[in-house]
């Protein structure tokens, strides 16, 4: 029985909404949704699990159209979904009435169902969001029924305040596969029995690495699942060290390069390390119009042994300025405080 | 640092002269003209050199001066001079063409480098400019009283205890004023950035709003309409019960059910009009056949005028008919059109209610946009962060700055005060600056200005203070104390004071002098001193 198994797609999110290359990222995420879809058919895969938060809100009546039309075109494939904690079925929702296409099973209830597929001897087991936290562990006490069908959970938690999950669930309970969702991260668990899939398209500057799907197979009980990439884009964090020899100019040139090696599609999150030259500045502003760069965090420090200058200037005023700061209590002002001094005074000096 | 021979081998009037000094105090007597200035000018060179001054400066410095007056090319002279214990032989050629300088410690055979500061390193870190401003004093100054209290009040001010390294903390604090001015641009357009920001999210905020209201006016009066009319079709139907006003879904229903009646079962009132008309039709087609026959074929003319009244009543009859019928069609296809715009009107009240859930939900995911984080406001905050940052690197220097001068002053302060009191047979006992920088002499019983106390009194003074200067300056080798014809107004009892303080300081004093009271004083108060007389050689 072969499936493919998504989570988190978070459909009408509109990541890095207000950069340059934000207006698309919306679109983008429709399109892995589509692309996901269309490899299903094209594979004849048996089923699709969409383990929750498929929406990153509240869905529109359209967007829930639109998404079921989708479904409708798979011809072999059984889709069986839940629903999250970003799209969980409120009062309003308009999950709570949408009628699916026959192919379709969304697992509504707030209390464990099941949906059976005799031609595939699988069972999915599931249950959906009905608010916006789950705090008890209501994973742990589900078993299946009829252990001699492939039986498969489709779950959505992991954390404190979202029905958390222990990490030998497929042991304990018995299922043959758990299909797990709200984890942005993709990752696999339990020798490869429950998994994260991922978000398909990452939505935060925090998702960095690869993201995609999952596809997998069960045969006489043993699931064998490999993650499979499919994301447009990946953000990247870079640590960029620097040293006192570099200049605003060496840095940019730098960066740039590297921002075109690793492709100028992918979004970057910049961190500057190391001693720099004190009397450059790092233009933060200037930086991040090189590309797709999504924050410049400076954690470079000015190139300055303080405790040799106190030792050579002894009493006076340099050496007492460093003596006094030094004795200030740590914050980032301080020690702020201590290079605008220091750098100004030397100035002076020569 | 004790010289203890002067080699002047070419120099000015000199040739080949030696002159032995000893530690302690010297008298080196000459009568004018004999070459006193000669001389410590020679050791101001020997132990800074002398370089020749280019352009118009060079008209007078001393190193055109003091060339010989023969034999100018050989222009050179050597001094030994004892210096932490250990002796020293220096020696130095002038002159433009083959300028040298030697210096050898005869104690241990080392050769020294006067051009890699080695000279520089025995005396100290002395200059010749500070020297000169301390150790070396020449004829009395001339000037007013103010400008010597005064000079003494911006010396002391200004006196910095480190000798090389002049801080400037006004620099300082014209850099930090750079730093801010840069820091307050940036914030400047980052706040732009933010208002722009915060207005156009407001606007959107209020489009939203404003689509909402529009909306959900519409809605309303929609429904309202369609209340209305389902109430008066109540009224105007008899199987139908009436309705309350019903809420929107309710009237929709209501309506969809009242079609439902209309369609598949026409009311018997219809039935009869429909089967009626047909009827009606025949009887006036009769009517008029009837008639026409009746003119033809009637004998009798009162038939015949029967049968053409006949025959118009059919006529009317048909046209009255035809105006019913087509009264009837007109209404029933008015009742269509009014039906099929309430089935419109419903349609678009649903449709208004999924816009305005639609909207409502961008409104949510909105406010939740708004509660993150904003990278320009964080960007702001760092920014006040490093201003205040200035701001307190700021502050510190001027604190700083204030006690290093508080301390320093009092330091100098209390070595004037003690040189100054010792001078004065403790007649003043303490000097100090007061918050305006301006000079105040104690007694033990008053405090006095300078324009309070004598000329000789400030001058004095004078002497204390760069005596107070050159101890704290090089604490640890004192110098030889130069006095060229200093105490040439000094009044007798100021003379045998500061005589009695010279011998009891510790630097080696080189007095020269023209006159003989000194000698005299020395003399009388059994003061040891070593003699030089220039004009005995």
């Amino acid at each position: 029985m072969r499936f493919i198994h998504i989570a988190d797609v978070h459909l009408g999110a509109e990541p890095d909404r207000g950069y340059p290359w934000g207006a698309r990222r919306g679109r983008e995420i429709w399109d892995s949704f589509r692309s996901v879809i269309q490899r299903a058919g094209e594979e004849q895969t048996d089923l699709l699990l969409i383990a929750g938060d498929l929406f990153h809100r509240q869905p529109l009546k359209r967007e829930i159209k639109e998404v079921d039309s989708l479904l409708a075109g798979l011809v072999r494939t059984k889709v069986v979904m839940i629903a999250g904690n970003h799209d969980y079925i409120r009062n309003d929702s308009y999950y709570r009435n949408y009628e699916w296409s026959p192919n379709v099973t969304f697992l509504r209830g707030a209390e464990l169902e099941s949906v059976y597929f005799p031609e595939l001897q699988t069972e999915v087991y599931g249950f959906s969001y009905h608010s916006q936290e789950i705090r008890e562990n209501l994973y742990d006490g589900i078993r299946p029924q009829r252990p001699d069908r492939i039986n498969i959970l489709l779950a959505h938690g992991g954390d404190d305040n979202h029905i958390p999950v222990r990490k030998d669930l497929p042991a304990v309970s018995g299922f043959d596969y758990i299909a797990l969702g709200h984890i942005h991260k993709p990752g696999m668990l339990a020798s490869g029995r429950m998994a994260y899939a991922g978000a398909l398209e990452p939505i935060d500057m925090n998702d960095t690495g690869p993201h995609g799907y999952i596809s997998g197979e069960i045969a006489n009980g043993q699931p064998r699942i490999t993650f499979v990439r499919a994301a447009s884009r990946e953000y990247l964090h870079k640590e960029w060290r620097i040293t006192p020899e570099d200049t605003f100019e060496t840095v940019r040139a730098g960066i740039r390069h590297f921002i075109e090696e690793n492709s100028s599609h992918n979004i970057y999150k910049i961190i500057l390390r190391g001693q720099r030259d004190p009397d450059i500045f790092l233009d933060q502003e200037e930086l991040q119009t090189l590309g797709n760069i999504i924050r410049v965090e400076d954690g470079t420090e000015p190139d300055l042994d303080y405790e040799k200058l106190e030792r050579e200037h002894g009493d006076d005023l340099v050496g007492r300025y460093i003596r006094r700061l030094r004795r200030m209590p740590d914050s980032r002002i301080n020690e702020d405080a201590l290079y605008y001094g220091v750098h100004a005074l030397l100035r002076g000096q020569r | 640092m004790v010289i203890q021979e002067l080699d002047i081998k070419n120099f000015g009037k000199f040739h080949n002269r030696q002159i032995q000094l000893s530690e302690g105090l010297n008298l080196i007597y000459g009568e004018n003209e004999a070459g006193k200035t000669t001389v410590h000018t020679f050791i101001r060179g020997m132990l800074f050199g002398m370089e020749k001054q280019r352009g118009r400066a060079s008209a007078s410095d001393a190193y055109r001066m003091y060339e010989p007056w023969e034999n100018p090319v050989y222009y050179a002279g050597g001094m030994r001079f004892v210096c932490g214990g250990k002796v020293f032989r220096l020696s130095r050629s002038f002159a433009r063409i083959g300028r040298k300088t030697e210096l050898v410690c005869e104690t241990d055979g080392e050769e020294l480098s006067v051009e890699q500061g080695d000279l520089q390193m025995l005396l100290d870190g002395m200059t010749e400019t500070v020297y000169r401003n301390t150790w070396c004093i020449g004829q009395h100054r001339s000037g007013t009283e103010e400008s010597l209290a005064q000079a003494l009040g911006n010396y002391m001010a200004g006196y910095e205890e480190t000798g090389d390294t002049t801080l400037d903390v006004s620099e300082a604090v014209k850099c930090l004023k750079e730093n801010r001015k840069d820091l307050n641009a940036r914030k400047k357009t980052l706040k732009l950035e933010w208002e722009k920001q915060t207005q156009s999210q407001e606007l959107r905020g209020e489009l939203l709003e404003e689509e909402i209201r529009q909306k959900e006016k519409k809605r309303n009066t929609l429904a309202a309409e369609i209340s209305q009319a389902s109430a008066a079709m109540t009224t105007s139907r008899v199987t139908s019960p009436a309705a309350d006003i019903p809420s929107d879904t309710d009237a929709e229903s209501q309506i969809s059910h009242r079609r439902s009646d209309r369609e598949p079962d026409p009311s018997p009132g219809k039935r009869f009009q429909q089967r009626s008309s047909g009827a009606s039709w025949y009887i006036c087609l009769f009517l008029i056949l009837a008639g026409i026959l009746g003119v033809l074929f009637s004998p009798w003319m009162w038939a015949r005028i029967g049968s053409v009244v006949i025959i118009a009543v059919a006529i009317t009859l048909l046209f009255i008919r035809n105006r019913t019928i087509k009264d009837q069609q007109e209404a029933e296809s008015k009742k269509e059109n009014e039906s099929l715009q309430w089935k419109k009107k419903e349609w678009a009240c649903q449709q208004l209610l999924d816009e305005i859930h639609e909207l409502k939900l961008k409104q949510e995911a909105f406010a939740l946009e708004q509660e993150e984080e904003n990278p320009t406001l964080a960007q702001i905050r760092r920014l006040d962060e490093q201003l205040a940052a200035v701001d307190l690197a700021e502050a510190t220097i001027r604190q700083i700055a204030e006690e290093i001068h508080a301390g320093m002053g009092s330091k100098l302060e209390r070595t004037v005060s003690m040189i100054f009191s010792q001078m004065t047979g403790r007649k003043y006992n303490r000097i100090h600056l007061d918050e305006k920088l301006k000079l105040r002499i104690h007694t033990s019983d008053q405090v006095l200005t300078p324009e309070q106390v004598s000329r000789g009194t400030m001058e004095q003074l004078y002497f204390a203070l760069r005596m107070a200067v050159g101890q704290l300056f090089c604490p640890d080798t004192p110098m030889p104390v130069l006095l060229d014809d200093a105490f040439a107004y000094y009044d007798q009892t100021r003379l045998e004071q500061t005589l009695r303080w010279l011998s009891a300081c510790p630097n080696q004093v080189l007095l020269f002098t023209c006159h003989k009271r000194e000698q005299e004083i020395l003399d009388h108060w059994g003061i040891p001193y070593h003699e030089v007389r220039l004009t005995d050689y």
